[in-house]
């Protein structure tokens, strides 16, 4: 039997009031959460995967954007070139623009040496072009020609040098052998007996080993003059008559696109980019391009040929121009998740490598954040239970303990209204007993005093001569007399 | 040997019959062979409470006065406990209005009644005979006292019973009845039992050895059956049972 004394939780309205609360509150809480985490640690890593795609597509499309700038000044250079090639210009004009040129203690000839007596020296990287030319050929008309007509290209160059920061050289190789080079760098740094037909950005792009004519990039190296990593993109120059003209060639340096694709900062530093041309070779990366490499260093390890078996396989993919993500073993045996795309307009791609215990950690983290928040919840959702149990279980112990008060058989103890503070039907009740319980104990108090006027009043006179009435009677002292025979006339049967 | 007990009121409705019905039943669930007679010729019912209907009674207890039947014939088994072997035999008087009528007009031979009482006992061996009395103090009544080993007086806690009770227990005193006790019914409750108790006793100088409260089961009940048998824990029943224990001593 429930009494008043006993807590409000031992109370089975209460139990029931608290157990359909906190089941209506926390079972679909849990439930949702339960089916939240458990896909957790797939989706999240999925999601982190998804998000990393994201992150290295953005910086391929920056990438992207630049090369293409790169490409296309270089295309506008190339068009121009082509038209002065093919301006009519008189034998006497070129002799008389030619006697600037002259052959140096090398015998290249260029403007080394006209600066120098102008008492005009160039300095490297002004706003000049000077003209590189072995002069053990014999000049001709047709290089004399080159000469002067690439001249005109130098206020293009200066153009295109002032809208890309990147741009370290542009320069333009005849067949000839004949070279303009933009802005000016004397010819003293060239080696001896140098030919720039022989050399890397003339030979990738020329029709005999491109004879698709597109334009060509070379790998990483670094720049002669001091610049750094950079790469050289050479496009063939032909003209309307197929004729094939020269190579428009742009170097630019590579910090700004390393520093794309190496500071790419995933997971708190967890993580690294790195580019590859489309051959595998490395554009940038952390381990493989030293920053104070020496000059003319040529960046020329190749992914497809380090690592494990894993690690190739995934950058093969890179190479082949895919996007997507692989796994792969690395040298300390922990397994590394890679994230690649193509930068497609000239089919490089960029990667990004993270741990893959990283991004489960992630997971991790999130699907232990989730619990947490699910137990907060679910603490606060029973915490709210407990309150709006309490809420209207504890009136209801008001109402017991005023009824107990009001059963209790003590008359010296003053009935004390019930105050409940709940919702507005249970405080009606509350009132309703207080009125019924004045009434009752009213009634009671009236029904003690009655009780205690309780007398047995019996009038003697009345009673003796009731009795003597009847005892005087013939019959009765006949019984009298005969009573116990026949009490015992009924024993003997 | 055969234990007489009246049950008396000196005024009527003081549920007299259904204390009398109930306490022949427990008696009989404890193995004994109990006759109940209702002495009430002039306003019966203890019939009612065992359920013995109108058309089951061949004979009453009003045939045997008039030499109408044996009492055999006018002895009817009302209850069988089958456990014990206790068995309640009920002599009924006749509630037909011509009958009553007679017996008024006519009355009858004290001492026949003392031969049905005896003629019962012998009939069926009885261990208690039960005497369900006529209020007031008539001759009937007088006579039932008198050949009783007990005396069970039966009253309320109200002033006119307090007087006449006073009376009866006067009255049975001179007749030497070996022993006289009381039995308070309808008792309000907010009247404490143990008051009345030792007020009654105080006053009387005789055992109360049942007391019972007013009880809205009890008047639900009707008098229709007996009610121990139904309601064997109801307070009502214990109270019963204290009487029961008392005559057993």
């Amino acid at each position: 039997m429930f009494t008043w004394k006993q807590t409000w939780l031992q109370g089975s309205f209460a139990r029931a009031i608290l157990l359909t609360s906190l089941v209506v509150s926390t079972v679909p809480i849990a439930l949702f959460s339960i089916l939240s985490i458990r896909q957790n640690t797939e989706v999240l890593t999925e999601q982190t995967q998804t998000n990393l795609q994201t992150i290295v597509e953005a910086r391929a499309a920056t990438i992207d954007l630049k090369l293409k700038e790169t490409l296309d000044t270089t295309r506008i250079a190339a068009h121009g070139v082509d038209d002065l090639l093919h301006e009519e210009r008189t034998s006497d004009q070129i002799q008389e623009q030619m006697t600037r040129y002259q052959p140096d203690s090398r015998n290249i000839l260029g403007l080394d040496v006209y600066y120098n007596s102008h008492d005009s020296q160039a300095f490297l990287g002004n706003n000049l072009s000077n003209v590189y030319w072995n002069n053990r050929t014999s000049m001709n008309d047709a290089v004399a020609h080159e000469i002067i007509q690439t001249e005109k290209m130098d206020p293009l160059f200066e153009s295109i040098k002032q809208v890309s920061p990147d741009t370290q050289w542009i320069y333009f190789t005849t067949p000839d052998g004949m070279m303009r080079l933009y802005p000016w760098a004397s010819n003293d740094h060239y080696p001896d007996n140098w030919d720039p037909r022989e050399t890397l950005f003339y030979t990738i792009a020329q029709p005999a080993t491109n004879p698709s004519l597109q334009p060509r990039w070379t790998p990483p190296y670094v720049d002669f003059a001091g610049a750094g990593w950079m790469v050289t993109l050479s496009i063939p120059v032909i003209d309307k008559e197929s004729k094939f003209q020269g190579i428009m060639s742009q170097d630019i340096t590579i910090s700004s696109l390393k520093e794309i694709a190496l500071n790419i900062n995933i997971l708190d530093g967890a993580g690294y980019g790195f580019l590859i041309d489309k051959n595998g070779g490395v554009i940038a990366h952390p381990d493989f391009q030293p920053a104070d490499a020496n000059k003319g260093t040529q960046g020329n390890t190749n992914l497809l040929h380090v690592g494990s078996d894993s690690f190739r396989s995934v950058i093969q993919q890179m190479v082949d121009g895919k996007k997507g993500f692989g796994y792969f073993m690395d040298e300390q045996q922990q397994e590394q998740l890679l994230v690649y795309t193509p930068v497609s307009s000239i089919g490089w791609s960029l990667g990004v490598v993270v741990p893959r215990i990283k991004v489960l950690d992630l997971a991790t983290s999130m699907r232990n954040r989730g619990i947490l928040i699910t137990v907060l919840m679910i603490i606060a959702a029973a915490f709210v239970s407990v309150l709006f149990t309490r809420l209207i279980h504890a009136p209801l112990i008001q109402l017991m303990q005023g009824v107990h008060h009001l059963s209790e058989d003590e008359e010296t103890k003053e009935f004390r209204a019930i105050e409940v503070k709940s919702f507005t039907e249970i405080n009606h009740l509350a009132q309703s007993f207080n009125e019924m319980a004045a009434k009752v104990r009213a009634r009671e108090t009236k029904l003690k005093a009655k009780v205690s006027e309780m007398r047995i009043e019996i009038d003697s006179r009345r009673k003796e001569a009731q009795v003597d009435a009847l005892v005087e009677s013939d019959y009765f002292k006949q019984l009298e007399i005969n009573a116990e025979r026949l009490r015992n006339k009924l024993k003997k049967q | 040997m055969t234990k007489v007990i009246s049950t008396h009121s000196f005024r009527g409705g003081t549920g007299k019959s259904n204390i009398t019905a109930n306490a022949a039943v427990m008696l009989a669930q404890r193995g004994h062979r109990v006759g109940v007679v209702d002495g009430d010729i002039q306003s019966p019912g203890i019939h009612i409470i065992f359920n013995l209907s109108d058309n089951t009674v061949q004979h009453t207890l009003n045939d045997y006065l008039w030499g109408g039947c044996k009492i055999e014939e006018a002895m009817y088994e009302v209850y069988t406990d089958s456990k014990s072997g206790g068995v309640v035999y009920l002599v009924p008087s006749s509630i037909k209005p011509n009958d009553i009528a007679r017996i008024l007009r006519e009355g009858y031979d004290a001492d026949d009644m003392h031969n049905a009482f005896r003629d019962l006992i012998s009939a069926q061996a009885i261990d208690f005979l039960l005497i369900d009395t006529h209020p007031g103090l008539n001759e009937e009544t007088l006579l039932s006292i008198t050949i009783s080993d007990a005396l069970i007086i039966v009253l309320r806690p109200d002033q006119q019973d307090f007087q006449g009770t006073s009376v009866t227990v006067e009255v049975a005193r001179r007749l030497h009845v070996p022993e006289i006790c009381l039995v308070v019914n309808k008792i309000p409750l907010p009247y404490s039992l143990e008051d009345v108790k030792r007020k009654v006793e105080q006053s009387y100088q005789c055992q109360v050895v049942s007391l019972i409260h007013l009880s809205s089961d009890i008047a639900q009940n009707a008098s229709s059956q007996v009610f121990a048998l139904q309601e064997p824990n109801h307070p009502f029943s214990r109270s019963i049972k204290d009487l029961v224990d008392h005559l057993l001593k």
